[in-house]
C-alpha cells in the first residue's frame, strides 16, 4: 500500500511534482471547465487582437480626419483671404471712381464692395481655427480698408459740394493707407505660409503620437496573448502533460506515480484523482501478487522442508540410539572417540532438522504472559555467552519500569533472541559489541539488536528471513537461523525488521511483540519436555534398578519403524526392563489391555505418534477411555511437536511429549522417572 | 411668530448633517454645493460694469428667495474685453469646467459670434446686448436677450415712415456693428418705398479729430427728412454738438448702444431718437421694481447693459428651476421659454432661432435736455 505523500528519490512521480509549479492563486477565479478556459481563452485572444486592430483603424482614420480638416481649414481660410484681398482691393479701386462721380449708384456700388470685404474680414475674425496671425493680419487689413473708405467718402462728399482742396486732400490723406493695404496684403501671404506650416508641424507631431500610440496598443496586446497563451499552458497544457506522463506510467505497471490533486485545476483535478486511485490499485494488486507469492514460496518450502524432515526424524532416531547403545559396548577408547564424533554429528543433523521444522511452522507451543523484561533478563546469562562465543561483548540496556506483559513461549523467544544475538557478535567481530535494548512501543514491546559490522546489502537486506540464505562461509551457517526467528516472532503475532543503522555502524535487528490479550480462562501449564539438564548416561545406567527378573519393570514400545522398535528394545532392556514391542497403537492397546487385566503393569509406555491403524493420539483416547489410570505411563514421541494436532493434543493433555529423535540419555532419564513412580506407586497397587 | 430654532440646535444639526454627508455620499451635501452660472463681457470697463451688476443683482435676489431646490447660485466671471480672441478662451474654461450650468454673456456681437462655435453642443449662453443679425440661428445652445439689428432696423424703418420721413441720411461708424445696422436699415427702409439720399463712412476708430463738416454741409444741401446715426455714444454726442451748433434742424435717429441718461443731460441731445431694449418707465411694474432695486444697490439708474443681463440671468435661473442642472436640459427649457415667457425687465423672455419672439423696447426721446419721452415699439408703430 502505497502513502499519498510517499516519495521515492529518482521516481518518475516526484519528478513531475518538481517540474510543475502549482496552480497560480489569482487563477482560482478561472472557469472550472477546459471548454470554459479554451472560450475565456478565445475571446480574450479575439479581444487582444480587436483591440489593436480597432486602434489601427482608429488611428488612420484620425490622421486622416485630421489631415482632411487640416486642409480644408487651410484651403478655406486661404480662400477666404483671398477674396478678402480682391474685394478690398476692388473696393480701392471702385472707390477712385466713387469719388470723383457724384453718382448715388457708384455711391450704393462703392458702398457695398465695401460691405463684401468687411463682411469677409468679420467670417475670418470669427473662424477661430484661423491663425491669429491671419486673424491680426486681416484685422489690421479691414481697419485700413475703414479708414480708406471713411476717407474716399470724406473725398466724395468735398467733391460733390465742389470743395476741390479738401477733397485732395482727403486723397491725400488716404494714399498711404492704400500702401499699407499692399503691405498688409504681403504679410497675410507670409501669415497663411506660417499657419501652413504650424499645421504640418502639428500634423508630423500627430502621426508621431499616433504611431506610438498604436505600438503601444500593440505591445500591449501581444503581452496579453502572451499571458493568454502562459495561462493555456499553465491550466490546460501542463497538467495534461503531467497527466499523460502519469498514465504511461501506470500503462508500465509502475505504480509510484501520483499526482497532488490541488497541483491541477479545475477537471484535471477529478482526472488526476482516478489516476492516483487506479495508481494505489495497482500498488495494491503488485504488493498482493508478490506476498501471495512468496508465501506460495514458502508453504512449498515448508510442506517439502517438514516431509523431508519428518522422514529423516526416524532413520536419526534409530541412528543416536544405536550409537547410544555401541559407546556402552565399546572398550576400545579409539572406538568410543569415533562413535562420539558420529554422535555428535548425528546430533547436529537433529538440530537441523529441527530447526527445519520450526522454521516451515510457526510454532505453537504453550505460552504464558508475562513481561517482555522478564523474559530477556533470564536469558541474559545465556545471551551473554553466545556473544562470548564470538569474542563479542553484550550489552543489555532495559527500562526502569516493567514492559508490557506478552503472551510468550518463553523457550522459543530465548531462541529468537538468541539467534539474533549470536548474528550481531558474528558481524561485530572480535572485540566488538553488541547492543540489546528493550521498550515498550504502541503495540507492546520492541526489542532492538544492534550491532557494530559492516551493514547490509540490499540484495542480503531482500532475502535476509529466505531458509539456507546465509552470508557466512560453508559450513559455518545453516541458514535457517532469521527464518526460525521469523517464525517464531510470526507464532508470537510479531514481526521481525532488519535495517542498516542511521549511523551507518552496522545493522539493526527490531523485534515487535505485541501485548497479550486478556483472556477469560489462565493459560494451562504443562510440562512439555523434560528439563535440559540432563544426568550422564552412565549415571542414568548406574542409578537404574537392577535387573531383576521378576521385579523387572516392564516397558511398552509402540512404533511403526522395526529398527526403532527394535534398538529402543535393546536399550531398555539392558537397562533392566521386560520390553514388549507393538507395531501400532491398536496392538499396543491389546498389549496393555492384557498386562492390565493381568494385573502386570507397564512401568512405561513408550508410543510414536503417527502410525497406522492407530496413531499415538488415539491409543491415548482409548486409553484414557478404558484404563486410564495407565495414562500416567504413557510417553509420546514425536518428531513434528509443532503440528498443529500435536499442539493441541499437548494442550489438552498431561500427556508426556518427547521430541524426536532422542538420544540414549533422555531415553534413560525418562525410563529411570517412570521406574521410580512404578516403584512408589507400587505399595498402593500391592500392599 | 416663527419657532426658529435656537443657535445652538442649528449648530448641532448643521454637524449631524455634515457628518450625514460624509457617511453617505452627496444627497445632504447638494444642499451646500452653489450652481455656478458663467457671466462673460467686459469686466474691467468701469462704463460697462453695470453689465456685470445686473447679473449680480438677479443672483442676489434668487439667493435671498432660498436659491434653487435650497442650492445657492454663485457666479464665476469670465472676461472678453469684448473681443472675438478672449470670447473663444472664456468660452472654452467655462464648457470645461462641469460646474458650469449656463453662461450668461457674452455682451458684444463679435465676441459671441466667436465663441458660439465652442458653446454649440455643449453649454447654452444667453447673450445680452449682442445685436447682430449673423447671431440669428448660429447655434441651438445660443440665445440673446437684446433685439438683432435686422429687427431693430425693420422698426427704426416702419418708425421713420410712420413720421412720413421719406428720406434718411445714414451716417455710420465703419466697424461691424455701424455696417451691420446701417446696411439693414437701408435694406428694410428702402423696401418699404423710404429713400436713403447719402449713405457715409465714418472711421472705425475716433482715434485722431473727427471732422463732421462735410456731413453736415451736405445735408444741409440734400435736405435729408432725417438722419440715422449709427455710432458708439461719444462719437454720437460730438456729431450731435456738432449739427446743434450749426443749426441744423433735422430729427436724428441715435443707436441702440447709446446710455440714455447723458444724452438726456446735454441740450445738443434735444429731440434724437435713441433706441432701446430697456425702457425704464414707471409704467411696466417689473422694470421700475428692477430700477428701484438697482438704484437701492448700485448708487444710479440701470441702463439696458444692466437691464440684458439682468434678464438673461433671469431666463437661466427660471430654466434651472424647471429643468435641474443638467447642461442639455437647461438649453432645452430656454428654448421652450416660447410657450411659457419668463417676465424680464426688458419684456417677456422667450426665444425663436435664439432671437426674442416678442418685440421688446422702443425709443426713448430727449426732450429739451429736460427728460425723456418714452416710446414703446408697440405704441409708437402703426400695426401691421
Amino acid at each position: 500500500m502505497l502513502a499519498p505523500h510517499r516519495s521515492n528519490p529518482g521516481s518518475e512521480s516526484v519528478a513531475i511534482v518538481a517540474a510543475v509549479p502549482t496552480t497560480h492563486p489569482g487563477l482560482t477565479a478561472a472557469p472550472a471547465t477546459i471548454r470554459g478556459r479554451f472560450q475565456l481563452a478565445a475571446t480574450a485572444l479575439a479581444l487582444a487582437l480587436l483591440i489593436p486592430a480597432m486602434s489601427g483603424w482608429w488611428t488612420m482614420h484620425a490622421l486622416a480626419t485630421r489631415a482632411q480638416s487640416a486642409v480644408q481649414k487651410a484651403i478655406a481660410a486661404q480662400r477666404l483671404s483671398a477674396s478678402f484681398v480682391a474685394a478690398a482691393m476692388e473696393t480701392a479701386h471702385t472707390g477712385q471712381g466713387y469719388v470723383l462721380t457724384p453718382s448715388p449708384k457708384l455711391e450704393r456700388e462703392f458702398h457695398q464692395k465695401g460691405q463684401e470685404a468687411h463682411d469677409i474680414a468679420q467670417a475670418l475674425s470669427h473662424d477661430v481655427t484661423a491663425s491669429a496671425d491671419v486673424v491680426s493680419v486681416v484685422a489690421r487689413l479691414n481697419q485700413q480698408l475703414a479708414d480708406l473708405e471713411s476717407h474716399l467718402a470724406r473725398a466724395h462728399r468735398h467733391v460733390d459740394l465742389a470743395e476741390y482742396a479738401p477733397a485732395r486732400h482727403e486723397l491725400e490723406v488716404s494714399a498711404p493707407f492704400q500702401a499699407a493695404m499692399l503691405r498688409s496684403v504681403g504679410q497675410l501671404g507670409n501669415a497663411e505660409a506660417r499657419h501652413l506650416a504650424a499645421a504640418t508641424d502639428a500634423m508630423q507631431y500627430a502621426t508621431r503620437y499616433q504611431g506610438f500610440v498604436f505600438i503601444t496598443v500593440f505591445a500591449i496586446a501581444a503581452i496579453v496573448g502572451t499571458l493568454i497563451a502562459r495561462w493555456l499552458s499553465r491550466t490546460v497544457a501542463r497538467p495534461l502533460t503531467r497527466l499523460v506522463a502519469h498514465a504511461s506510467a501506470i500503462a508500465d505497471r509502475k505504480g509510484d506515480a501520483h499526482t497532488p490533486v490541488d497541483s491541477v485545476p479545475g477537471e484535471f483535478a477529478a482526472l488526476a484523482n482516478a489516476m492516483n486511485e487506479a495508481s494505489e490499485s495497482l500498488v495494491r494488486v503488485a504488493s498482493a501478487e508478490e506476498i501471495a507469492n512468496k508465501n506460495q514460496r514458502l508453504a512449498l518450502i515448508g510442506r517439502i522442508v517438514s516431509g523431508v524432515a519428518h522422514e529423516l526424524n526416524n532413520p536419526l532416531h534409530t541412528i543416536l540410539l544405536t550409537i547410544g547403545l555401541l559407546q556402552e559396548d565399546a572398550a576400545d577408547p579409539v572406538l568410543r572417540r569415533e562413535l562420539d564424533a558420529m554422535r555428535v554429528q548425528a546430533a547436529r543433523a537433529r538440530e537441523i532438522v529441527r530447526d527445519l521444522l520450526a522454521a516451515a511452522r510457526p510454532s505453537v507451543g504453550l505460552r504464558e504472559v508475562v513481561p517482555a523484561d522478564s523474559i530477556v533478563r533470564r536469558a541474559e546469562t545465556e545471551l551473554t555467552r553466545l556473544a562470548a562465543m564470538h569474542k563479542a561483548h553484550l550489552t543489555i540496556e532495559l527500562p526502569s519500569y516493567s514492559l508490557p506483559n506478552i503472551e510468550a513461549d518463553r523457550d522459543d523467544l530465548t531462541r529468537l533472541l538468541g539467534i539474533l544475538v549470536s548474528n550481531a557478535a558474528y558481524a561485530s567481530g572480535a572485540g566488538g559489541s553488541v547492543v540489546m535494548r528493550a521498550d515498550a512501543d504502541e503495540e507492546g514491546c520492541c526489542i532492538v539488536v544492534e550491532d557494530q559490522g559492516s551493514g547490509l546489502t540490499d540484495e542480503v537486506l531482500s532475502r535476509l528471513f529466505e531458509p539456507f540464505f546465509t552470508t557466512k562461509p560453508v559450513g559455518e551457517g545453516s541458514g535457517l537461523g532469521l527464518t526460525v526467528a521469523q517464525g517464531i516472532a510470526e507464532g508470537h503475532r510479531g514481526a521481525i525488521v532488519a535495517e542498516n543503522r542511521t549511523d551507518g555502524n552496522g545493522a539493526r535487528f527490531i523485534v515487535r511483540i505485541p501485548r497479550a490479550v486478556p483472556r477469560p480462562a489462565a493459560p494451562l501449564k504443562a510440562p512439555r519436555a523434560v528439563p535440559a539438564q540432563t544426568p550422564d548416561a552412565a549415571t542414568a545406567l548406574a542409578h537404574a534398578p537392577a535387573p531383576e527378573h521378576d521385579g523387572k519393570p516392564r516397558a511398552l514400545v509402540v512404533d511403526d519403524e522395526p529398527s526403532v522398535r527394535k534398538v529402543l528394545t535393546r536399550i531398555l532392556m539392558r537397562a533392566g526392563w521386560r520390553v514388549d514391542e507393538a507395531s501400532d497403537g491398536a496392538a499396543g492397546f491389546e498389549f496393555i489391555d492384557a498386562a492390565v487385566r493381568a494385573g502386570d503393569d507397564y512401568a512405561m509406555i513408550l508410543s510414536d505418534l503417527r502410525m497406522p491403524t492407530m496413531s499415538g493420539i488415539e491409543l491415548h483416547d482409548n486409553l484414557a477411555e478404558q484404563h486410564p489410570a495407565t495414562l500416567r505411563h504413557l510417553t509420546i514421541t514425536s518428531g513434528d511437536l509443532a503440528s498443529p494436532d500435536v499442539a493441541e493434543f499437548v494442550r489438552r493433555t498431561s500427556c508426556t511429549v518427547m521430541e524426536k529423535p532422542l538420544d540414549i540419555k533422555e531415553l534413560l532419564r525418562v525410563a529411570t522417572v517412570a521406574e521410580t513412580r512404578q516403584r512408589e506407586l507400587l505399595p498402593n497397587v500391592t500392599p | 411668530m416663527s419657532h426658529r430654532k435656537p443657535r445652538h440646535a442649528r449648530g448641532v444639526s448643521r454637524r449631524l448633517c455634515l457628518a450625514f454627508a460624509l457617511v453617505f455620499g452627496t444627497s445632504c451635501a447638494d444642499e451646500r454645493i452653489p450652481i455656478y452660472i458663467g457671466v462673460a463681457g467686459p469686466m474691467t470697463s468701469r462704463m460697462l460694469a453695470d453689465h456685470r451688476h445686473g447679473a449680480e443683482l438677479a443672483v442676489d435676489e434668487a439667493n435671498a428667495r432660498g436659491g434653487i431646490n435650497g442650492r445657492p447660485l454663485a457666479i464665476l466671471r469670465g472676461d472678453d474685453s469684448g473681443r472675438a480672441v478672449s470670447a473663444v478662451t472664456v468660452a472654452a474654461n467655462f464648457v470645461q469646467d462641469q460646474r458650469v450650468v449656463a453662461v450668461a454673456g457674452h455682451m458684444s456681437s463679435g465676441a459671441m459670434l466667436a465663441a458660439a462655435q465652442l458653446y454649440d453642443g455643449r453649454l447654452a449662453a444667453v447673450a445680452t446686448m449682442a445685436t447682430s443679425p449673423e447671431l440669428t440661428n448660429v447655434s441651438p445652445w445660443v440665445f440673446r436677450i437684446a433685439s438683432s439689428d435686422a429687427a431693430l432696423a425693420k422698426d427704426l424703418a416702419r418708425f421713420a415712415l410712420s413720421r412720413k420721413w421719406l428720406r434718411i441720411a445714414v451716417l455710420y461708424q465703419n466697424d461691424a456693428y455701424g455696417r451691420a445696422l446701417s446696411t439693414a436699415f437701408t435694406k428694410a427702409f428702402e423696401a418699404s418705398g423710404g429713400e436713403v439720399v447719402t449713405i457715409d463712412a465714418l472711421e472705425s476708430q475716433q482715434g485722431r479729430f473727427m471732422e463732421f463738416g462735410v456731413f453736415i454741409r451736405t445735408y444741409f444741401t440734400r435736405r435729408p427728412d432725417a438722419i440715422v446715426l449709427v455710432t458708439d455714444p461719444l462719437i454720437g454726442m460730438r456729431f450731435l454738438r456738432e449739427t446743434s451748433a450749426s443749426k441744423l434742424h433735422i430729427p436724428i435717429i441715435g443707436s441702440d448702444g447709446w446710455p440714455v441718461d447723458p444724452f438726456a443731460a446735454d441740450p445738443a441731445a434735444d429731440g434724437v431718437y435713441i433706441p432701446s431694449s430697456f425702457l425704464d418707465d414707471s409704467r411696466d411694474t417689473v422694470a421700475s421694481r428692477f430700477r428701484v432695486k438697482f438704484k437701492a444697490r448700485f448708487g444710479h439708474e440701470p441702463d439696458m447693459f444692466a437691464a440684458t443681463s439682468y434678464d438673461a440671468m433671469l431666463a437661466i435661473i427660471a430654466a434651472i428651476r424647471s429643468a435641474g442642472t443638467d447642461r442639455t436640459r437647461v438649453r432645452d427649457a430656454l428654448a421652450s421659454m416660447q410657450t411659457a415667457p419668463v417676465q424680464g425687465v426688458t419684456g417677456p423672455i422667450s426665444f425663436s432661432a435664439g432671437d426674442r419672439v416678442q418685440r421688446i423696447g422702443g425709443l426713448v426721446r430727449i426732450e429739451n435736455g429736460m427728460g425723456k419721452t418714452y416710446l414703446r415699439w408697440k405704441d409708437a408703430l402703426p400695426a401691421p
